[in-house]
């Protein structure tokens, strides 16, 4: 099994990117899970035709915390990915990086996993490390490889500094390891660039650069991946080799 | 509000389990709160803790530690402390406000033992569960890294103990003699979870050639010990005058239970042992036993009739439901029972009534344990 995180400023595309990745991964064979642990709780949103499932939290809240099943949290999309929403508390009051804990534990209670019996697990990890709720994927146990989307602007990248320095600091407790970014592109001048400087600080270096197209916004306006909504185009293209390019440099546990 | 008690005071939560399990171990355990959980539990649920030597430490937990996640504070203290204890394992527990804010104790351990080299274990204890599962976790931890088959050859028989806390079996004694008792029957106690219990036993405890559960908190190593090393389990705690247990260790034993709870007594104390008493008097008569946990009841070792009692309300309400003519129970619950005609045995449990009651436990391998057992037959 891989299990993979991804990171990044908020708004930088991480949901787009790793929805895309799922819908590649299971394009490629793969059994693929995903988990959204942003309590807006849309991460898998273009996998399931635009239409939000029920977070676990949702659901805990609506049935209350021993009431629930597997089969209420757990939603397979028609390309054959797993998805799930971790959710949050109410807006404005609660605790989000203690619902992602609690999502993650109750994940377990349920079974989750030896239901899906996942070849790749993908954790799309709202912003930054914030808190031990938001480290909870790169904890013990659970993501392996860390990934990070990035563009060449300058809060992207102070982001995606903070999120390398916290997995590496983690690493004394044999966690998960800082794998490379993913350059979302943004159209900023020299941004590849850019990006290699600063990762010239931050370490790692790029994994593949995703160039911005009008595809994405069309398939999301389809509610769809662009796997799935534009298979021939080239974006489509460039996930996939995205994917493959995550294959070769993950290890399958 | 359901869980809220008026007459009964709060049963000893999991933290508290899980400090027992490893008190006898030689280790530092780090209790991570501001102070209030680890004085609950040195004060209130550990017999053993006035004159002791045990390393049990309270890592002073402060707001802005919360609020900063100062972890790194806390391993170079523990580090530091175990410079000079020289430890067998070091241990952090949580409580509730690590688990409110996310700790990642395990991750701590994990730096711990990089550090300074000694078997670091982190406990995700909450305060949200009771004594047992504390203690159950700790078992099965300790055994999946410590366990391991020896090849060296057998001279005697020799047995584990599993769930062997004073939370359950209280301060006179009872603990002891249990394991004297086995050893009349020719085995060697080679390994006592918890009180006594050494790193060196649980490396051997794959060894023995029964495991005998004396308590729900041992049952998961037993299945575990089972599972790994082929060691078979009873569940079964000796009573005095009772040949049951001989039984159950030479595997002739036939339960002779009765179902049904009208009309019948009602035991609430800890599975295992309430267990064993309703076997006692199945041996006797043919009155109908319930077996009620206040902490959860296990169905493997359970009968149909069985109920958990989860809060002061559901236990006011069975007590006075009128099904019951014998009640055997903590002493603070009889003042919970309003009818006049339903005979209440004590039976104290230090999980529930603390230092109240706990030198009072009768001998369970004495004429007290009969004498109870007739009241309820009379």
């Amino acid at each position: 099994m891989r299990k993979i995180a991804i990171y990044g400023k908020g708004g930088i595309g991480k949901s787009t990117t790793t929805s895309n990745l799922s819908a590649a991964f299971a394009e490629m064979g793969y059994k693929v899970l995903q988990i959204g642990c942003d309590p807006k709780a849309d991460s898998t949103k273009n996998l399931t035709g635009g239409k939000k499932i029920t977070s676990v939290l949702d659901a805990i809240r609506e049935k209350g915390d021993g009431g629930i099943t597997a089969e209420d949290v757990l939603f397979q999309s028609p390309s054959g990915v797993w998805c799930v929403e971790a959710g949050g508390p109410t807006p404005g009051i609660g605790c989000a990086g203690r619902g992602i804990i609690t999502a993650f534990e109750k994940l377990e209670e349920l079974g989750a996993y030896d239901i899906c019996k996942p070849d790749i697990i993908l954790y799309d990890v709202l912003g930054d490390v914030v808190c031990g709720g938001f480290a909870m994927p790169i904890r013990g146990g659970y993501a392996k490889d860390v990934f990070i989307v990035t563009s060449g602007e300058m809060m992207a990248l102070y982001a995606a500094s903070n999120i390398a320095s916290a997995v590496k600091n983690f690493g004394k407790r044999g966690y998960a390891q800082y794998s490379g970014v993913i350059l979302n592109s943004r159209n900023v001048p020299d941004e590849k660039e850019i990006v290699n400087k600063a990762l010239e600080e931050i370490g790692g270096s790029i994994v593949s650069v995703v160039p911005r197209d009008s595809a994405v916004q069309e398939a999301e306006n389809q509610g769809k991946t662009v796997i799935e909504a534009l298979p021939e185009s080239e974006m489509a293209e460039c996930y996939r080799n995205l994917a493959k390019s995550i294959i070769e440099l993950t290890e399958d546990e | 509000m359901s869980r809220l008690c008026i007459d009964l005071p709060p049963f000893s939560p999991d933290y508290s389990g899980a400090a027992a399990a490893l008190f006898d171990l030689g280790g530092i355990v780090v209790m991570h709160d501001a102070s209030g959980c680890t004085g609950n539990y040195t004060g209130f649920d550990e017999p053993r803790w006035l004159g002791s030597r045990s390393a049990v430490f309270c890592s002073g937990m402060r707001r802005m530690d919360a609020v900063l996640g100062n972890d790194d504070k806390f391993i170079e203290k523990t580090v530091e402390a175990a410079k000079s204890l020289n430890p067998s394992v070091i241990a952090y527990l949580g409580s509730p406000v690590p688990m409110v804010i996310g700790t990642d104790l395990e991750g701590m351990a994990a730096e711990t033992e990089n550090l300074c080299g000694v078997p670091s274990f982190g406990f995700n204890t909450t305060g949200q569960y009771y004594y047992d599962k504390g203690a159950s976790d700790v078992f099965v931890t300790l055994i999946k890294r410590f366990a391991k088959k020896s090849d060296k050859p057998k001279e005697t028989k020799s047995a584990n103990v599993l769930g062997l806390l004073p939370i359950d079996f209280g301060n006179k004694g009872n603990a002891e003699r249990i394991c004297s008792y086995i050893e009349s029957f020719g085995y060697n106690v080679n390994s006592s979870f918890a009180i006594g219990l050494q790193v060196e036993q649980i490396e051997r405890c794959g060894d023995a050639d029964i495991s005998i559960v004396v308590s729900k908190s041992g049952l998961e190593a037993a299945k575990l010990i089972e599972k790994k090393f082929g060691v078979p389990y009873i569940c079964a705690v000796p009573l005095h005058n009772s040949d049951i247990f001989e039984k159950k260790l030479n595997g002739t034993y036939n339960a002779k239970s009765v179902s049904g709870n009208d009309g019948g007594i009602l035991i609430i104390h800890e599975q295992v042992f309430a267990n064993s008493i309703r076997e006692e008097i199945a041996e006797k008569s043919d009155i109908s036993v319930t077996v009620a946990g206040l902490f959860g009841i296990e169905k493997s070792v359970s009968m149909e009739q069985d109920i958990t009692l989860p809060n002061e309300t559901a236990v006011k309400n069975e007590i006075n439901s009128g099904k019951y003519s014998v009640i055997l129970a903590d002493p603070l619950i009889k003042k919970l029972l309003k009818r006049d005609n339903v005979k209440f045995v004590s039976l104290p449990h230090v999980a529930v009534s603390s230092k109240l009651h706990w030198d009072e436990y009768p001998d369970y391998l004495g004429q007290e344990m009969s004498d109870i057992i007739s009241v309820c037959l009379e």
